[in-house]
């Protein structure tokens, strides 16, 4: 259970937070989960036994073909007549707990659980070259810590190949572009270029030769710019740097900012890619888990404990420990 | 006949390509240098706006203002040598860094909107200076490797390429940052 922010620090007005008014919404909420589990159940009571006989049946007349599609269609079904009391299920967790825990965190901060980074604003970041042909997003927080005002969602961008066999069938498979948490901030400078800080793949295997292929690599995908060979040697290992102007690079990614990532990355233990454009910051953490989601509905229990609720307003505070962590709120400069 | 020939091609395509990298390598030290100078200026360029709303406040530091002028007079001559400029960059500093400190002393000049603003640039101004320094820095070490590895050392020995120094925190940097430090602390 335990989020990407793992050392948030949780203030006392939890405790009562979650005596007072979490433990009655997580009440509600179980009652909801029991309701959707006997619910499910009940279809699947109903679906299984006729699925079964279909496909005894077919098996019997040896048209294998029935008997595969029985079960898709049992299957298909199953998830049609259940899939109204998951969604409210699954609503009602986000709506009641995951919005009072944003609230608890910083009343000035909306939550909309259907909403996200739309594919425009992810695209423009460049962070991720590739085409996508399948977008998905959700859990939308936005609002300000500070100066620093910024929006994060979960994102999920695809792309799909297709081959064709030799029976002239054709197979899609659909791979991940990006699956994680995206934030989109006010960063504390004023620029005009473009800087992109990748994870890197190269350099810490094959230093100088990896150095090359970077400035290679760099000029085949289309994001713009050139390779930034930076003095940190643990930032080099860490990350590859690719800017359209070498100074504002700099400018962007003074050493002590440059600290403060690699802090942050090794705190979150995820790979991280950000890019640097129109005096915005747009940093991408790459994980697999799904965030600001109830307890499954079999397993379980919506009646979670404080700790439980605790990892969920970590995972929520997130925004507010990486403003913290790089420094976003330090307006010292020309930008008010 | 025919592998001499295409050992003479291959070499001189070498070569070819070695001297193009060291003479852009060159031309891109140059060119981070002159962004040094570019960003010096713009903080010179602060100075006299600098001057003018401080001024009014700070009867007891004309001195402290005049030799800030005074500074960037003798930046806006120009012919200054990079070492000159470096030098002249270092008392800048530390007299923006006494002005800085002196300015606690007064309340409303700290507070007044003009004030805030050019504080905002000034520290730009520094961080950009410090941004151009870790260009030519990073120019300058690509280029003094390429001149002093091999093979290309061969040829940048035949067109007497010497490696160029770096740019390093003097003394009184290192204790102008504390000042700043201190004041930005205070605020």
């Amino acid at each position: 259970m335990s989020g990407v922010a793992p050392g948030v620090t949780v203030g006392d007005g939890l405790q009562q937070l979650y005596q007072t008014e979490i433990q009655p919404l997580l009440d509600e909420l179980e009652a909801t989960r029991l309701r959707a589990r006997n619910h499910s159940l009940i279809v699947g009571a109903i679906v299984a036994p006729i699925t079964l006989l279909v496909i005894a049946g077919a098996l019997l007349v040896q048209i294998e073909f029935l008997a595969i599609f029985a079960l898709v269609a049992a299957v298909i079904a199953w998830a049609f007549f259940t899939n109204a009391a998951r969604a409210r299920y699954r609503d009602q967790f986000k709506q009641n707990v995951v919005a009072r825990l944003v609230h608890h965190l910083n009343p000035q901060l909306s939550y909309v659980p259907d909403a996200g980074i739309e594919q425009h604003e992810f695209s423009a970041s460049r962070i991720y070259t590739q085409g996508i042909d399948r977008y998905s997003c959700e859990d939308l927080i936005t609002g300000s810590f500070g100066a620093t005002a910024f929006r994060l969602s979960e994102v999920d961008a695809e792309y799909k190949t297709t081959s064709t066999d030799s029976k002239g069938n054709t197979n899609t498979s659909w791979h991940t572009i990006f699956q994680g948490l995206f934030f989109i901030g006010d960063f504390n400078k004023r620029f005009g270029g473009m800087t992109f800080v990748l994870p890197d793949q190269h350099e810490g295997l094959l230093g100088g030769v990896g150095r090359t292929l970077q400035a290679w690599g760099g000029k085949l995908d289309s994001r713009p710019g050139e390779l930034v060979a930076l003095e940190d040697p643990e930032f080099e290992r860490a990350f590859v740097v690719y800017a359209t102007d070498q100074v504002e690079a700099r400018y962007i990614l003074s050493t002590s900012l440059m600290r403060r990532l690699l802090e942050f990355r090794a705190r979150v233990k995820r790979p991280l890619a950000l890019a640097f454009i129109d005096s915005n910051l747009y940093l991408a953490i790459s994980t697999s888990k799904q965030y600001f989601e109830p307890p499954s509905i079999f397993f379980g229990s919506a009646t979670m404990t404080l700790d439980d609720i605790k990892a969920y307003l970590a995972d929520v505070a997130l925004a507010r420990d990486l403003i913290a962590d790089l420094n976003l709120n330090l307006r010292i400069w020309s930008k008010a | 006949m025919g592998l001499i020939l295409l050992i003479v091609l291959v070499l001189a395509v070498a070569v070819l390509v070695m001297y193009n990298g060291l003479i852009g390598k060159r031309n891109q030290v140059d060119q981070a240098a002159s962004s040094v100078d570019v960003m010096l200026k713009k903080r010179f360029d602060l100075i006299p706006n600098l001057v003018a709303t401080v001024d009014r406040y700070m009867a007891h530091e004309r001195g402290l203002l005049t030799e800030l002028t005074e500074l960037r007079t003798r930046a806006l001559q120009g012919d200054l040598s990079t070492t000159q400029r470096v030098e002249l960059d270092n008392e800048m500093r530390s007299a923006l860094g006494r002005l800085m400190v002196s300015v606690e002393a007064y309340p409303d000049l700290k507070a007044s909107q003009n004030f805030v603003q050019l504080q905002g640039a000034l520290n730009e101004a520094e961080e950009q200076i410090s941004a151009a320094r870790r260009a030519y820095n990073a120019a300058v070490t690509s280029f003094n490797n390429a001149i002093q590895m091999a093979p290309s050392n061969i040829l940048a020995g035949m067109l007497r390429l010497t490696p160029r120094p770096l740019f390093a925190a003097t003394e009184v940097e290192r204790r102008s940052v504390d000042v700043r430090g201190m004041f930005q602390g205070g605020q």
